[in-house]
C-alpha cells in the first residue's frame, strides 16, 4: 500500500482481489500508452479524478516502484478452501496436477471472457458437493464467487496454468 | 492403458468425419485436440478417463498421434468383402450422374455413397467372365457398410475417382461449356450491367439443370426413355454426344 495525495493505493497482490488483479492485468496488457495505463490503474484502484488530476510525475514513479516490487506470489498451491459453507478442492494427491479436461475448458474461457482469472479458478477448484463440474452454470457460479478471493493466494495457479498452456501450445504448433 | 491408433489405417470413415467436424468447428487448440483425442480413443469426452488424464500424460499421447497431421496415405482395394470395385470405364451414365450429384451436395459425407456405387456384388457367368449386379440396390443401405471402413480405403477410392473424372472431363472437354465468369465486373454500368447480371443468372440456372437438360435432349424430349439412357455406358453416351456435337446435330 502506498499513500499518494491522501489516498491509499493498493500496490501488492496480497491486498487485491482476483477481480481487481484481473482488471489491472487487462489494463497492463492493453495497447494504451504507459501513462494512460497508469491513470486507468489508479481509477481501477478507486482513486477519484480529483486525486488523479493532482498527481505529479514523482507520484507516478513512486507508485510504479512500489507496484513492481510487490508481485511476489505464494509458492504453495492451496489444496482447497471453504467458502459460504461449501468446500472447493483443486487436488487430492501430493501436488497439483493440471488435467487435460481442465485445460481444455480453461483455454475456451480465456479466449472469450475478460474475467478469465476467476473462470480459471472456477475450473480448477471443484465443489465437493457437485457432480457436473463443467456445466456452464456451475463454472459461472464459481467464477462470480471467486472474484472476491485474495489474488496473492491464488494467482500462482493462474501463472502456472498460463505458462503450461503457452509451452504446450508452442509444442503443438512446433 | 488406452489403445492409441498408430496410423490413418486404423481410423474409420465415421471417426474421420467426427475429426473433420471438430477441426472445422473450433480454433481453440486444446479443446479441439481434447475432443479429437476422445474420438481417436473411441470414448466420450465425458468419460471419467479424461477427469484423471494429466496434461503431461496427454502430451505423451499427442506425440504418438502426430501422424494425424500427415496426409492420408492411398491404397486402393479392389475387393471389399463380397464386393468388387468396378472398372470406372464400365460406369453407366446414371451412375455417373448420381456420383456427380452426391459429391456436389456433400463431398465429405457422401464419399461412402461413392463407395456404394463403385463397389458391387459380382459373379462369374457361364463363360467365366465377371458380371456385376445391376444398379438397382439401395445405395444408402450399402453405404452403411463403409462407415466403419478405414478412411484410407475411402479416401483412396475418392482420390482415384477424382483422377478418373479429371481425365474424363479432359477427354470430353469440348462438350462442357465454359462457365460464365462468376465475378461481376464493377466497371460495367447501366444497360450493360443489367445484361451481365441476366447472363450470370441464366448461366447459374443452366448449370443447375445441366444434366437434366442433357438427358432431355438425348431422349428427344421423351421422359419414358430416361431409364434407357441412364443404363447406357457412360463412355458410349459421351461418344454419341461428341459425335452429335462434331456433326452439328442438336
Amino acid at each position: 500500500m502506498i499513500e499518494l495525495k491522501g489516498f491509499n493505493f493498493k500496490t501488492s497482490i496480497n491486498e487485491m482481489t482476483i477481480a481487481e488483479w484481473q482488471l489491472i492485468s487487462n489494463i497492463v496488457y492493453s495497447e494504451d500508452d504507459f501513462v494512460e495505463k497508469y491513470i486507468k490503474i489508479f481509477q481501477a484502484l478507486g482513486a477519484s479524478d480529483d486525486i488523479i488530476d493532482e498527481m505529479e510525475e514523482s507520484d507516478l514513479i513512486a507508485f510504479v516502484d512500489e507496484f513492481s516490487k510487490n508481485t511476489q506470489l505464494s509458492t504453495v498451491k492451496k489444496r482447497g478452501f471453504e467458502l459460504d459453507g461449501r468446500t472447493y478442492v483443486a487436488y487430492e494427491g501430493d501436488e497439483y496436477v493440471l488435467k487435460l479436461k481442465d485445460l481444455s475448458y480453461i483455454e475456451k474461457s480465456c479466449k472469450k471472457e475478460k474475467n478469465f482469472f476467476s473462470l480459471m479458478l472456477a475450473i480448477v477448484f471443484k465443489d465437493t458437493d457437485v457432480i457436473n463440474h463443467y456445466s456452464e452454470w456451475e463454472i459461472n457460479r464459481k467464477a462470480e464467487l471467486f472474484q472476491h478471493l485474495n489474488a496473492g493466494e491464488y494467482l500462482n495457479y493462474i501463472t502456472f496454468i498460463t505458462e503450461k498452456l503457452a509451452k504446450k501450445l508452442e509444442n503443438m504448433n512446433g | 492403458m488406452v489403445d492409441i491408433p498408430k496410423s490413418w489405417f486404423e481410423i474409420t470413415f465415421n471417426q474421420y468425419i467426427e475429426l473433420f467436424e471438430i477441426e472445422q468447428s473450433t480454433d481453440i487448440e486444446f479443446n479441439k485436440t481434447f475432443e479429437q483425442l476422445a474420438v481417436l480413443l473411441d470414448i466420450s469426452s465425458d468419460d471419467p478417463y479424461f477427469d484423471e488424464l494429466s496434461v503431461d500424460e496427454a502430451f505423451k499421447i499427442f506425440d504418438k498421434i502426430r501422424w494425424l497431421k500427415s496426409p492420408i496415405p492411398k491404397k486402393i482395394e479392389k475387393d471389399f468383402n463380397e464386393y468388387k470395385l468396378i472398372d470406372f470405364n464400365d460406369l453407366t451414365f446414371g451412375e455417373f450422374i448420381d456420383i456427380e450429384n452426391f459429391l456436389a451436395a456433400d463431398p465429405i459425407q457422401n464419399k461412402i455413397l461413392l463407395c456404394s456405387i463403385l463397389y458391387k456384388k459380382w459373379k462369374f457367368d457361364e463363360w467365366g467372365n465377371i458380371i456385376f449386379e445391376p444398379y438397382i440396390y439401395d445405395i444408402n443401405e450399402r453405404a452403411k457398410l463403409f462407415q466403419d471402413c478405414s478412411i484410407v480405403f475411402v479416401e483412396s477410392l475418392f482420390d482415384s475417382w477424382l483422377n478418373f473424372k479429371s481425365n474424363f472431363m479432359k477427354n470430353y472437354e469440348q462438350l462442357f461449356e465454359k462457365d460464365v465468369d462468376e465475378k461481376f465486373d464493377e466497371e460495367v454500368s447501366g444497360a450493360d450491367a443489367k445484361e451481365q447480371k441476366k447472363l450470370m443468372i441464366e448461366d447459374k440456372k443452366r448449370r443447375k439443370w445441366s444434366w437434366e437438360n442433357l438427358i432431355w435432349n438425348l431422349s428427344s424430349n421423351d421422359i419414358t426413355k430416361f431409364e434407357q439412357i441412364f443404363s447406357q455406358k457412360l463412355i458410349l453416351v459421351f461418344n454419341i454426344l461428341s459425335m452429335r456435337k462434331s456433326l452439328g446435330v442438336d
